[in-house]
């Protein structure tokens, strides 16, 4: 992952608020401080990597115990703690993975700084009192977890999306949609951790990297195997063009094409999109000879290759949305005297023009210009392809500067 | 669940009942618990805990529900927790066949344990009821005590109450099926202790705290094993795919995955190994696609630059296995899966252990599943016939460590092999394309 120049800007922010912070507030409780510093740091060595970035949940969980502490962490102290724990692990870090987590403790810190200043300022301080006034700080608590959720994960939509010149929206309801399980978990073990430090001291920080750690394991496990899968989908995407059955590199950039126009349209959840892209020229298998682009097929042999395709996918026992996808690809987006024809997921629309459109520009097929390929999606406007489809992919094309 | 239940089970299953009432009784008396609502709430969670237990990628089942037994036995003593364990049994439902006799038992067998557990962690030098900064590290001993009383009464009545059952041997249930979970028990225990004192601390609403994110993690695991399945799935759906053309070849690549991953079970392999020779065999043959179908189907002797094309097959499946970070070490060894001892094989040449052992090992496996499936040219080989032909080419083809590894494994599982190839060829994905017959290809490439 290649950081963009600005991403450096919180890094230095950080940094500097964190020293203003603990040399003009100072430091209340000394032995708190260490104890949860070295929790932070350790948790920050056991980061994992997700897809999207650096995770450090432990340190996230320890984090946000301190910052809920009864006793009231002074802004010193969480600057300490907080910032200095993350940095202070960053820097043992492998050369590779140094950045990065810094760049994570940063975005983890000041999100955490302006979620405790906007509770300071709105309610006073946001600590949990076992015995006191308890609706009120859980109300209180709630909101803060709310609000630090809500901000980081835009934060990670946002350097995810503005470079790409995507719609910021649908990417941060799926990094919401991804990660809200975890950071529920997180705010409760937080909770937890803060609830109960003032009874079991140290101890009980030890005992919490128990379920710390199976949440960290379990979701490290599932983007890990997420990971893998797409890896694998990818390279026997491939399978087909090794063949000749379908041209060499077209899955791929139709995938890819696909994903663009998906979130210019505003689709937040693209996983399926892009199986189902990958997978769609599949049916090619089943043909004894090579067979002609899908373009200068009939519709009824395309719709044919789109059956046996979605059947091979269908067999997974899994994949039901990605076979359906794969199947109503070759379908038009409108049956005749109707507007619309909703039995065609818009997935399946996209992978329909985008693959045509491809099939037009390819070296080796008839060789148009993206211009004039497109000018032939408008032409099939009234039957085949759906024109939000073909709008957006112009959309694209436009922002990739293609001629 | 045979028809009748086994008379030995049900004598077994009334004194495991008999033992836990007798021991129940006189701790009623003795050491009454505070508050029949606590034994309630600590009851409630014992069921939902054994109500959805997680499972492990080796396919046991783990319940959290000693998690909640450790707490209550630190926070309220034996008594709560025997009779709260109680409840465990309505996790098992009435719906099955002699769905009574599971009832009592594992009522019985929990409460038994975990009040056993109990009396360990008070006799090991632990205080009920009060956990705070000054417990630790005093009471790790006893809580160590504790967790291995409930881990020997738990695994050996439930893994005694299995052999009879299934009309086995004790000592190997226990060994293949229980020996091992102390580990999970030793897991679970540091988070029992969690529980106490949140719940010594602020009551039962803060259980919910910790429920939150071990349910959190159960998913997200519950995902990744759902994940693991379609992995599994797409990737054979697909080889089928590109295999189901031809009646020959049809399910030779999901026999030979068969066949290796037995092997890397009988060679001590582990799992993230394991699953990769299992994938690299799976794997092996999709580059065969791209040769030239002229070629493939040629019936004639192959001329020098066609049998160049067939060569290529090998680093065109290792250009699809490099693809994928976790088959990395598998895409070498598909490259070499038709290397010879004798380095007369391709593409490299080399010999004996410089061929990787992923490659040693599949090149037996696609040998054998080659000479005992049926080919165009000629009949399938009886399974003896194949083994004495793997052993005659012993040293010049194949690694005499790895063949010998194969006859073990064929003695062992022969017939298990048999019935699972079987079942792997009609429930797999073979009949995904419509079939039309093409004779195979009359190369050397899988045998000399």
């Amino acid at each position: 992952m290649t950081t963009p120049g600005w991403a450096r800007l919180p890094v230095i922010v950080a940094v500097s608020a964190g020293i203003a912070l603990g040399v003009g507030y100072g430091l209340s409780d000394l032995k708190t401080d260490l104890v949860f510093f070295a929790f932070v740091f350790l948790g920050e060595l056991l980061g994992i990597s997700l897809p999207g970035g650096h995770t450090a949940a432990i340190s996230l969980a320890v984090s946000f115990g301190f910052v809920l502490l009864p006793s009231g962490a002074g802004w010193g102290d969480i600057a300490l703690v907080v910032m200095g724990g993350g940095f202070a692990a960053s820097l043992v870090r492998r050369r590779g993975l140094r950045w990065r987590s810094m760049v994570e403790s940063s975005r983890r810190s000041l999100v955490l700084l302006a979620t405790v200043g906007l509770v300071e300022g709105a309610l006073g301080r946001i600590t949990i009192l076992p015995m006191g006034p308890q609706r009120l700080s859980v109300l209180t608590m709630g909101g803060a977890l709310a609000f630090f959720v809500l901000a980081d994960t835009l934060w990670r939509a946002a350097l995810e999306a503005l470079p790409r010149r995507i719609p910021l929206w649908p990417v941060w309801i799926g990094t919401l949609r991804a990660l809200g399980s975890l950071y529920a978990a997180l705010g409760a073990l937080g909770s937890l951790i803060a609830l109960s430090y003032p009874a079991l001291g140290i101890w009980c920080l030890g005992l919490f990297l128990v379920p710390l750690i199976a949440t960290q394991y379990s979701f490290g496990r599932f983007a890990w195997i997420r990971n893998t899968y797409l890896q694998t989908v990818r390279a026997l995407s491939r399978v087909p063009e090794m063949g000749g059955y379908s041209e060499p590199g077209h899955t791929r950039r139709v995938a890819e094409l696909c994903l663009e126009v998906a979130r210019d349209l505003g689709m937040s959840s693209v996983d399926n999109l892009e199986y189902a892209a990958l997978m769609h020229d599949l049916g090619r298998l089943s043909l004894t000879d090579p067979p002609p682009p899908a373009i200068m097929a009939t519709s009824d042999q395309r719709r044919e290759l789109a059956r046996v395709g979605a059947e091979v996918v269908g067999k997974t026992g899994y994949l039901e949305e990605v076979a359906h996808l794969v199947r109503q690809s070759a379908e038009p987006y409108r049956q005749p005297w109707e507007d619309d024809d909703s039995a065609v997921p818009l997935g399946s629309r996209i992978i329909k023009t985008v693959s045509a459109f491809d099939d037009l520009v390819r070296p080796g097929g008839p060789g148009l210009t993206a211009r004039d390929a497109l000018e032939r999606l408008h032409l099939g406007m009234a039957y085949e392809h759906d024109p939000r489809v073909v709008r957006s992919l112009t959309r694209v094309l436009e922002k990739r500067d293609w001629r | 669940m045979p028809s009748s239940f086994p008379r030995k089970a049900k004598a077994y299953t009334i004194s495991v009942a008999a033992v836990a009432c007798a021991f129940l009784a006189p701790l009623m008396v003795r050491q009454p618990p505070t508050s029949l609502a606590i034994v309630a709430g600590f009851g409630a969670l014992i069921l939902v805990s054994e109500a959805f237990p997680t499972r492990s990628p080796g396919g046991a089942y783990y319940s959290v529900s000693f998690v909640v037994a450790v707490a209550a036995l630190i926070a309220e003593g034996p008594a709560t927790v025997a009779l709260a364990a109680l409840t465990s049994g309505l996790a098992i439902g009435f719906k099955a066949r002699h769905a009574i006799w599971y009832v009592i038992f594992e009522s019985a067998q929990l409460s038994l344990a975990s009040g056993l557990a109990a009396l360990a962690f008070i006799a090991g030098g632990g205080k009920v009821g009060a956990l705070s900064t000054h417990s630790f590290p005093g009471i790790l001993l006893p809580i160590v005590v504790a967790t291995v009383v409930a881990f020997l009464v738990n695994s050996g009545l439930v893994a005694t109450h299995v052999a009879l059952v299934k009309g086995r041997s004790v000592v190997r249930v226990w060994r293949s099926s229980f020996g091992w979970t102390i580990s999970s028990y030793f897991g679970y225990a540091p988070l029992g202790i969690l529980l106490a004192g949140v719940y010594l601390e602020i009551g039962f609403a803060a259980i919910a705290f910790l429920v939150v994110p071990l349910l959190v993690a159960r998913t997200a695991f519950a995902s990744y094993m759902q994940m693991r399945e379609v992995f599994d799935a797409t990737t054979r759906g697909i080889v089928a795919a590109v295999e189901a053309k031809d009646p020959y070849t049809r399910g030779h690549s999901e026999r030979v995955a068969l066949l290796a991953e037995m092997m890397g079970l009988e060679m001590g392999m582990a799992d993230p190994r394991l699953q990769a020779l299992k994938y690299a065999a799976l794997l092996h043959d999709v580059g065969k696609l791209a040769v030239p179908k002229h070629v493939l189907n040629k019936p004639d002797r192959l001329d020098e630059e066609e049998y160049g094309m067939i060569k290529e097959h090998p680093a065109r499946s290792s250009d699809v296995l490099g693809e994928i970070d976790f088959l990395k070490e598998a895409a070498v060894a598909v490259y070499h899966h038709h290397e010879r001892c004798d380095g007369e094989g391709y593409p490299s040449g080399l010999t004996n252990s410089e061929i990787p052992l992923y490659a040693r090992v599949i090149s037996v496996c696609d040998a054998f599943d080659s000479m005992t499936s049926q080919r165009a040219y000629r009949r399938s080989m009886s399974v003896e016939a194949a083994v004495a032909e793997l052993r005659r080419c012993c040293g010049t083809q194949f690694d005499p460590d790895i063949v010998a590894t194969f006859e073990r494994v064929i003695e062992k599982r022969g017939q298990a092999i048999c019935s699972e190839i079987e079942e792997a060829v009609d429930t797999g994905f073979a009949e995904a394309l419509p079939e039309e017959a093409s004779p195979e290809v009359s190369t050397s490439a899988a045998f000399a």
